[in-house]
C-alpha cells in the first residue's frame, strides 16, 4: 500500500511539470500580456512597450521564462500579478478558502439532499414520489448551470426583493454595510450552493439510486431478510456499506468537478474565489495568476484523485496493489 | 482500473512526450476633482469664476486627470478600448489673482448633509493604487477621490489651479521664451493627507520617479520633454525647462497628480509599486499619502477598498465620511444590488445597458450618463492590402487595397450605413453622430463639417459609377473582385455586436456584403512582435473606440505617416496606413503652435482633409454612463470633467 | 458539472429499473425467439420517456436543419432598426432580439450551430477515446501506460479551465469550438473502451481468432470493438448532452461561438443576463428553453439506451 502511494506520487510529479508546460506555452498563445497596457492608447511609444516588456521579464525567451517560473515555484515562489502586482501566493491564499468554503458546503448539501433522496427513492421503486426524484433529477441535470444560477438570482434577490417579500444577497460574501458574520456568510452561501447542490445532486441521486438498487437485489440481503434482520437494520449494515463502494469515489471525483462549476457559479454571484479569479486573470492574459490557479487546482484534482483511490482500497479489500 | 501497473518505462516514454511539447507549443488620468465653488452639491459648476479670477476663453491643452479617463484595459467591459489620456481642450479659469494659499481653495460651501458611507460599485478590481503604474479606468476614477492634481478640469473644460495657484498662460507670464518655459507656483500652505506640506519638490520627485526605467511607468508622454525643474528657496515655485517647444505640455504633465517625496524618497522605485502606497499591507491597511477630499484607509483584496474623509485636504470637506468601492463581478451583479439598495452608485455601464436603466428610473435610479468626448467609436479601413507582406515591411510600397484603395468606394460604404438610426434606436437618441476625431471636443471640432449623409441611393450610384456592379449573387464586383470584405472588432461586446449586424444589413442592401470575424482584445491590440491584428493591420475593416481622451487635441499618432506600424517603427496608431504629406506636415505644426487660435486653425485644416479623404467612418461619440441610488446627491457628470471630479461635494439623504 | 464524460457505465441511472422488472418478465417469455437487437429494440420502446424524446429530438434535428435549409441565404444577417427589441407577436412568435432579429429564426440556426457542434463534438470524442481506449486495453504494458497518463493528465486540469484556455488558445469560431470541445471530452469515453478490451482481449473468441493468424488491428476492430459497441453507444449519446451544455458554458464565459453567428449558447449571453430578462426576457428564455430541453431529451434518450444496451444492466 505504501508503495503503491508513493509510486502514485511519483507519477505525479512529472505530470504536473509537463501540464505546467504545456499550459504556460497555451496562455501565451492565447494572447499578449502587454496589450492590456497598450490597447487603445494611442500615445504609447515603442520605449514604452519596451520598457513595459522587460519589467515583466517578458523580454526573455519563452523556454526560459518558463525555467524562470519553475525554479521559483519550487522555491515556493508564484510570481506576482502582472495587474496589480500583489504576489499570487497571497491572491491565491485569499480566495482558495473562499472557494473551499463554497465546494465544501456545495458538497454536503448536495449529499444531505441526495443521500436520502436516492434511499427513499429506490426503497420505495415505482412509487410517485420515485417517478418524482428521477423526472427532477434528469431536469436539473441538463440544466445550463448559469441559467439555473440567474434564474435562482433573479427570482430569489431581484424579484423577492420588489415584491417586498424576505430576499436574498445577490452576490458577494457579505454586504459591504452589514456585519461580517457566520449568519451573514450563510445567507450569502444559499444561491450559490443551491445552484451547484442542485445540479450536482441531480446526476448523483441517479448514481446513488441506481447502486442501493443493485445491492437490494443481491442475494446476501435477501438472505439477511430471510434470516428476520429488522429492515432498518438491513439497510444500514448492508445496503448502506455495499451501495457506498462504487459511490465514494464518485462522490471525490464529483468533489474536483465543483471546482468547474465554481467557475461558472463564482462569476455569477461574485464570489470572490478562484473562478472568479481565474476568468479575470484570463481577461488580461494576467500569466503568473493563471499559472498559479491552475497549478493548485491541478494538483488538488490530482490529490483528490489519489485520496478517491485509496479510499476504495480501505473499502474494498478485494482490490489489490501490485 | 484502479490497480495500473506503472511501469519504470512509463516514467521513460513521459519524457519523450515532453521532448514532443514544442509540437503543442506551436499551435499555439482621469480626475478632476474640484472646487465647486457652489453651496449645495454640485449645483453650478460653471461658476468658477469667483474664485479663480476672470475666466478667460482660452483654448489650451488640459488635464491628465481629467475627465475621461480612459484606456480601458481591453479585456473586459470596455466602453472604451482606451483613449489614451483624458481630456479637455479647453477655457482657463486662470487669471492673476487668487489668494495663494489654502483658504483661497476652499469654497466655505456647506453640505445639505454631512456624514454617512456612500457604497460605489465597481465591475473591476483596481490594480495598482498609484497613478503612474495604472492605465485602469476604474483605478483612475478612484484616486480621483484621494489626489488633487496640479491644475483641474471642470464642467465646461474649464481649467483652474488646484496644487498650483493658477494656470500659466503667456500672458500671465506663466509660459515664457516663446513655450520652452514654464513657470508654476503652488499654493501655499496646502498639505497632504498626513499634514506635510506639498511643494514643487513632490514635482520634482514625481518627473524623476516616472522616468525612472524601474518604475515601469505605463506612459512617460509628456514627462519626457522635460529638461529641467529648478525650485526657488521656498519650493513653491517650480520653472520647467522643456527641450522644444511641445504644446501639449501643460495638458500631458500639468494636469497631473503627484507623489508625495518626504513619502516615498527612500523607497526603491520598484518597490512603490508594491509598498502600502499602492498596495494594501497586513489586515488590508494602505498607507497612501494624498491630497483629495478622500484619503484611502484600506483595501480588502477582492472585496473593497474604504476611504475616509481627509481632513487635512485644502478644499472644501467632504460631506461623506466614507467612500466605500465594492467590486462586484458584472454589470449584472451591480444592477442588483444597486435596486436592492446595497450600493449607491454602478458605474460603467455601457449603451446597451440604457433601456433598462431608463426603465429603472422609475424605481428612483438616477441615471447619469454623458458624452466622452475625445472617445470616439470608428470604423477604420484598411487602406493597403493586408495580404501583402510589404504591408508590414514598408507600407509606402504596399499593394492599395483591392477594395478600399478608392476613396468613392469608402464614401459609398459611409454614406451606406445608417448612423442616426443606430444612433436613434440602439443608442436610445443619447448619442451623437460623430463626424471627425474631435467630436465633442470643444472647441477643437471643426464644427463647419457635417456627418456624410445616410443616403442609400446616392451611394450605390457612386459605386455605379465606380465601375462596381451588382452580380448574380447580389453582391457587387469589378474585374473580378466581389465587393465583400471582413469587418473585425473586439469580442464579446454585445453593443458592438448589434451594430455590426445593423451595418451589415444596411450595406447588403446596396450590394455590399461585409462578413464578420471579430476577436479577443487581447489578440486585437496584442504588439506588433506578438502579431496584433491591429498593430500588423491584417484585416480590411476594424472597429473599436479610441481618440484623444479631453487632454489634448494632438493627433498625430492617429494620422501622420510616421505613425503607420510596421517593422521599424511598431508601436504607431494610424493602423489605416493613411499617409499625406501635406496632413503631416498640419500635425508637426500643431504640437509646435502653443498659440491656441493657431492650433485650432490647423486642426480645422486636419480634419477638412481627413473628412474628405474617407480613410475612417466615426460613428459616435461614445457615452458614459453611471447610474446612482436614490439617496445618493451632489452628483454632476460632465462630458469634459466626468463624474469624479467633486466627490467631496457628494452626499446622502438619509445618511445611513 | 462535468458532464463532458459520462462518469462510468457501470452505475446505471436506474431512472427506469420499473421498466427493467416488466421486462425481465417478458423476455423470460419471449427470449428464444428474438434477435439482440430486436430484443434491444423492444427494451428501448419501453422506455416510454426515451421514445417520446427520440421522436422529439428526431423532430428537432428534423426541423432545424430542414427549416434552417429553407431560410433564404442571409437570414442570419437580417436586422431591422424598426424591429428591435418586439416582444412576441403573430409574426414573430418568440419576438426579436437587440438587433432587431426574429428570435425563432435565430433559435433555428443557432440550434443548427448548437447541435451540429454537439454531434461533431461527441463524434471526435469518441472517435479519439475509441482509437486511445483500443490500443491501451487490447496492447497494454508501456502503450497502455503511456496512453492512461495522457488520459490521467487531461483529466487532471479541471475541464472547463481547459476548454476556456483551449478555446483562447485556438481562438472563436465554429470549428474550432468542435475541436475544442471534442479534444477535451474523450478521457471517459477512452477509459470506458479501455475497460471493456481488458476483460475481452483474453476472452476464447479473441484467442481464436489469434491463433489462426488474424493480425492485431483487424482482431481489435472486427472482432473486439463489436462487443464494445454498447456503452459507446450509451457514452455517445450522453456525449451530445454534455457537448451542447459545453458549448452553451463557454459562451457564457465569452470564449465561444462569437456573435453574430448565432448559437444557442451565445443567445443565453447577451452580456447582461439581469438586464436582458428585466427588459426582453424572450431573447433569453426561448433560447435558454431550448438547451434545456434539448439536453433533457438526449439524456432520456442515453438513459433509455444505456437500459436496452447495457447486458450489465439487468438487475
Amino acid at each position: 500500500m505504501v508503495r503503491y502511494i508513493t509510486r502514485r506520487v511519483l507519477i505525479a510529479i512529472p505530470m504536473l511539470l509537463l501540464i505546467t508546460l504545456i499550459l504556460f506555452y497555451a496562455i501565451f498563445a492565447v494572447g499578449d500580456p502587454v496589450a492590456r497596457l497598450t490597447a487603445g492608447n494611442p500615445r504609447i511609444t515603442e520605449q514604452d512597450i519596451a520598457r513595459i516588456k522587460q519589467n515583466f521579464g517578458l523580454d526573455k525567451p519563452r523556454p526560459l521564462q518558463y525555467l524562470v517560473w519553475l525554479g521559483n515555484v519550487v522555491r515556493g515562489d508564484f510570481g506576482e500579478s502582472i495587474v496589480s502586482r500583489e504576489p499570487v501566493s497571497s491572491m491565491i491564499g485569499r480566495r482558495l478558502g473562499n472557494t473551499l468554503i463554497l465546494m465544501g458546503t456545495a458538497f454536503v448539501v448536495t449529499q444531505l439532499i441526495a443521500i436520502p433522496i436516492a434511499l427513499v427513492s429506490a426503497l420505495r421503486q415505482y412509487s410517485w414520489f420515485d417517478y418524482l426524484v428521477t423526472g427532477l433529477s434528469f431536469v436539473f441535470y441538463s440544466f445550463p448551470v448559469f441559467f439555473l444560477g440567474f434564474m435562482l438570482l433573479w427570482i430569489f434577490s431581484v424579484k423577492f426583493n420588489q415584491w417586498g417579500l424576505p430576499s436574498l444577497p445577490s452576490g458577494k460574501m457579505y454586504d459591504v454595510r452589514g456585519e461580517r458574520n457566520l449568519f451573514e456568510l450563510v445567507k450569502h452561501l444559499v444561491l450559490p450552493v443551491l445552484t451547484l447542490a442542485l445540479l450536482s445532486a441531480a446526476g448523483y441521486v441517479r448514481y446513488l439510486r441506481a447502486s442501493v438498487l443493485e445491492v437490494l437485489g443481491q442475494d446476501y440481503i435477501r438472505t439477511a431478510r430471510a434470516k428476520g434482520l429488522w429492515n432498518a437494520l438491513v439497510i444500514r449494515r448492508h445496503v448502506l456499506k455495499n451501495a457506498a463502494l462504487p459511490v465514494v469515489t464518485i462522490m471525490i471525483l464529483e468533489l474536483a468537478s465543483l471546482f468547474s462549476g465554481a467557475i461558472v457559479t463564482e462569476s455569477i454571484f461574485a464570489w470572490p474565489g478562484m473562478g472568479s479569479l481565474f476568468i479575470d486573470a484570463m481577461g488580461d492574459i494576467d500569466y503568473p495568476v493563471l499559472m498559479g490557479v491552475l497549478f493548485i487546482a491541478t494538483s488538488l484534482v490530482i490529490i483528490f484523485n489519489l485520496i478517491a483511490d485509496i479510499a476504495y482500497a480501505y473499502l474494498d479489500p478485494r482490490i489489490s496493489y501490485s | 482500473m484502479v490497480a495500473h501497473r506503472h511501469s519504470k518505462r512509463a516514467v521513460a516514454l513521459l519524457a519523450i512526450l515532453v521532448l514532443l511539447m514544442p509540437l503543442l507549443a506551436a499551435c499555439g488620468g482621469a480626475q478632476a476633482p474640484s472646487p465647486n465653488e457652489q453651496d449645495q452639491g454640485a449645483a453650478n459648476p460653471t461658476q468658477t469664476n469667483q474664485i479663480a479670477g476672470q475666466p478667460t476663453t482660452v483654448p489650451a491643452g488640459t488635464s491628465p486627470a481629467g475627465a475621461n479617463a480612459a484606456p480601458t484595459a481591453a479585456a473586459t467591459q470596455p466602453p472604451q478600448d482606451g483613449a489614451g489620456l483624458p481630456t479637455v481642450g479647453a477655457t482657463t479659469t486662470s487669471g492673476n489673482t487668487d489668494a495663494a494659499g489654502a483658504a483661497a481653495f476652499a469654497t466655505g460651501r456647506q453640505c445639505a448633509q454631512t456624514g454617512g458611507t456612500a457604497v460605489v460599485g465597481f465591475v473591476q478590481e483596481p490594480d495598482v493604487l498609484n497613478f503612474i503604474n495604472t492605465n485602469m479606468t476604474f483605478t483612475i476614477w478612484l484616486l480621483g477621490t484621494a489626489e488633487t492634481p496640479m491644475i483641474q478640469v471642470l464642467p465646461g473644460a474649464k481649467l483652474k489651479g488646484a496644487l498650483l495657484r493658477d494656470v500659466p498662460t503667456t500672458e500671465n507670464g506663466g509660459i515664457t521664451n516663446n513655450g520652452k518655459t514654464y513657470t508654476v507656483h503652488f499654493r501655499e500652505g496646502i498639505k497632504w493627507s498626513d499634514g506635510q506640506p506639498i511643494t514643487g519638490r513632490d514635482l520634482v520627485f514625481t518627473w524623476k520617479t516616472i522616468m525612472n526605467p524601474q518604475m515601469g511607468a505605463s506612459s512617460q508622454l509628456g514627462w519626457e520633454q522635460i529638461k529641467n525643474i529648478q525650485l526657488s528657496n521656498n519650493d513653491l515655485t517650480a520653472t520647467i525647462q522643456v527641450k522644444d517647444v511641445y504644446a501639449p505640455f501643460l495638458a500631458y504633465v500639468l494636469t497631473s497628480w503627484l507623489l508625495p517625496e518626504h513619502h516615498l524618497k527612500g523607497m526603491p522605485v520598484q518597490q512603490i509599486a508594491k509598498s502600502t502606497y499602492s498596495q494594501p499591507g497586513k489586515g488590508g491597511a494602505m498607507e497612501h499619502v494624498g491630497s483629495g477630499p478622500f484619503v484611502i484607509q484600506s483595501w480588502a483584496k477582492g472585496d473593497n477598498i474604504t476611504a475616509v474623509r481627509n481632513d487635512n485636504y485644502f478644499g472644501d470637506k467632504a460631506c461623506l465620511d466614507k467612500m466605500v468601492f465594492s467590486f462586484l463581478k458584472d454589470t449584472d451583479q451591480q444592477t442588483s444590488a444597486l435596486q436592492r439598495g446595497d450600493i449607491d452608485l454602478a458605474t460603467n455601464y455601457t449603451e446597451g445597458d440604457l433601456p433598462t436603466l431608463q426603465q429603472l428610473e422609475g424605481e428612483g435610479i438616477q441615471v447619469l450618463s454623458v458624452a466622452s468626448p475625445g472617445s470616439v467609436e470608428r470604423y477604420y479601413f484598411n487602406l493597403h492590402d493586408p495580404k501583402d507582406p510589404m504591408i508590414n515591411k514598408d507600407p509606402k510600397k504596399a499593394r492599395p487595397h483591392p477594395i478600399f484603395s478608392d476613396k468613392n468606394v469608402r464614401m459609398a460604404i459611409a454614406m451606406g450605413i445608417n448612423r442616426p438610426a443606430i444612433v436613434e434606436k440602439v443608442l436610445y437618441g443619447q448619442a451623437k453622430v460623430a463626424v471627425t476625431e474631435l467630436s465633442g471636443q470643444e472647441p477643437w471640432e471643426n464644427e463647419k463639417l457635417q456627418p456624410y449623409p445616410f443616403d442609400p441611393n446616392k451611394a450605390a450610384q457612386m459605386l455605379d459609377q465606380a465601375g462596381w456592379k451588382v452580380g448574380s449573387d447580389g453582391i457587387r464586383a469589378k474585374n473580378g473582385q466581389r465587393l465583400s470584405f471582413t469587418h473585425t472588432t473586439t469580442t464579446p461586446n454585445p453593443i458592438r455586436e448589434t451594430i455590426q449586424r445593423l451595418v451589415q444589413s444596411d450595406l447588403r442592401k446596396m450590394g455590399v456584403e461585409m462578413n464578420i470575424k471579430n476577436a479577443d482584445p487581447n489578440k486585437l491590440f496584442a504588439t506588433y512582435a506578438e502579431g496584433g491584428i491591429g498593430s500588423r493591420r491584417q484585416f480590411d475593416m476594424v472597429g473599436w473606440t479610441t481618440g484623444t481622451g479631453v487632454l489634448d487635441p494632438d493627433i498625430t499618432w492617429e494620422f501622420h505617416t510616421s505613425q503607420i506600424p510596421r517593422q521599424s517603427y511598431q508601436s504607431g496608431s494610424n493602423v489605416m496606413g493613411y499617409s499625406k504629406p501635406q496632413v503631416d506636415k498640419l500635425l508637426d505644426q500643431n504640437v509646435r503652435q502653443p498659440d491656441p487660435q493657431q492650433r485650432k486653425q490647423t486642426l480645422d485644416q486636419v480634419q477638412q482633409q481627413v473628412y474628405d479623404d474617407v480613410p475612417v467612418i466615426y460613428m459616435y461619440v461614445r457615452l458614459r454612463i453611471d447610474a446612482a441610488g436614490p439617496n445618493l446627491k451632489g452628483l454632476t457628470a460632465d462630458p469634459m470633467a466626468g463624474l469624479w471630479w467633486n466627490p467631496q461635494d457628494w452626499y446622502l439623504e438619509n445618511a445611513r | 458539472m462535468d458532464r463532458t464524460q459520462p462518469k462510468s457505465t457501470a452505475g446505471q441511472s436506474g431512472a427506469t429499473a420499473d421498466v427493467r422488472a416488466q421486462l425481465q418478465a417478458e423476455e423470460a417469455s419471449t427470449r428464444e425467439t428474438l434477435s439482440p437487437w430486436k430484443i434491444t429494440r423492444r427494451r428501448f420502446m419501453r422506455h416510454r420517456l426515451a421514445v417520446a424524446s427520440l421522436v422529439f429530438f428526431t423532430l428537432l434535428v428534423a426541423t432545424v436543419f430542414i427549416w434552417g435549409a429553407l431560410l433564404p441565404e442571409g437570414t442570419a444577417r437580417t436586422a431591422d432598426y424598426d424591429l428591435i427589441r418586439q416582444p412576441p407577436s403573430l409574426q414573430h412568435p418568440m419576438g426579436t432580439d437587440q438587433a432587431g432579429s426574429d428570435v425563432m429564426q435565430r433559435i433555428i440556426l443557432g440550434g443548427r450551430v448548437s447541435l451540429t457542434v454537439g454531434i461533431l463534438a461527441m463524434a471526435i470524442s469518441i472517435l479519439l477515446g475509441t482509437l486511445v481506449g483500443a490500443v491501451a486495453g487490447y496492447f497494454g504494458g508501456g502503450v497502455d501506460n503511456v496512453l492512461m497518463r495522457i488520459v490521467d493528465l487531461m483529466l487532471s486540469i479541471p475541464s472547463l479551465f481547459l476548454l476556456i484556455i483551449l478555446a483562447g488558445v485556438i481562438g472563436p469560431g465554429m470549428r474550432t469550438i468542435i475541436l475544442v470541445i471534442g479534444i477535451t471530452g474523450w478521457m471517459g469515453v477512452a477509459r470506458i473502451v479501455r475497460a471493456n478490451f481488458l476483460s475481452l482481449k483474453n476472452k476464447e473468441f479473441v484467442e481464436a481468432a489469434r491463433s489462426i493468424g488474424v493480425r492485431d488491428f483487424p482482431i481489435i476492430f472486427k472482432h473486439i470493438l463489436p462487443n464494445s459497441v454498447a456503452p459507446i453507444i450509451v457514452a455517445a449519446t450522453l456525449g451530445v448532452a454534455g457537448a451542447i451544455l459545453s458549448e452553451a458554458y463557454v459562451s457564457f464565459l465569452g470564449f465561444g461561438i462569437q456573435p453574430p453567428q448565432p448559437s444557442w449558447g451565445n443567445m443565453v449571453s447577451p452580456g447582461s443576463f439581469l438586464l436582458t430578462i428585466t427588459q426582453a426576457p424572450w431573447i433569453i428564455l426561448f433560447p435558454g428553453l431550448m438547451i434545456t430541453i434539448t439536453v433533457l431529451t438526449v439524456n432520456f434518450i442515453g438513459d433509455g439506451l444505456r437500459d436496452a444496451l447495457d447486458p450489465f444492466s439487468r438487475l
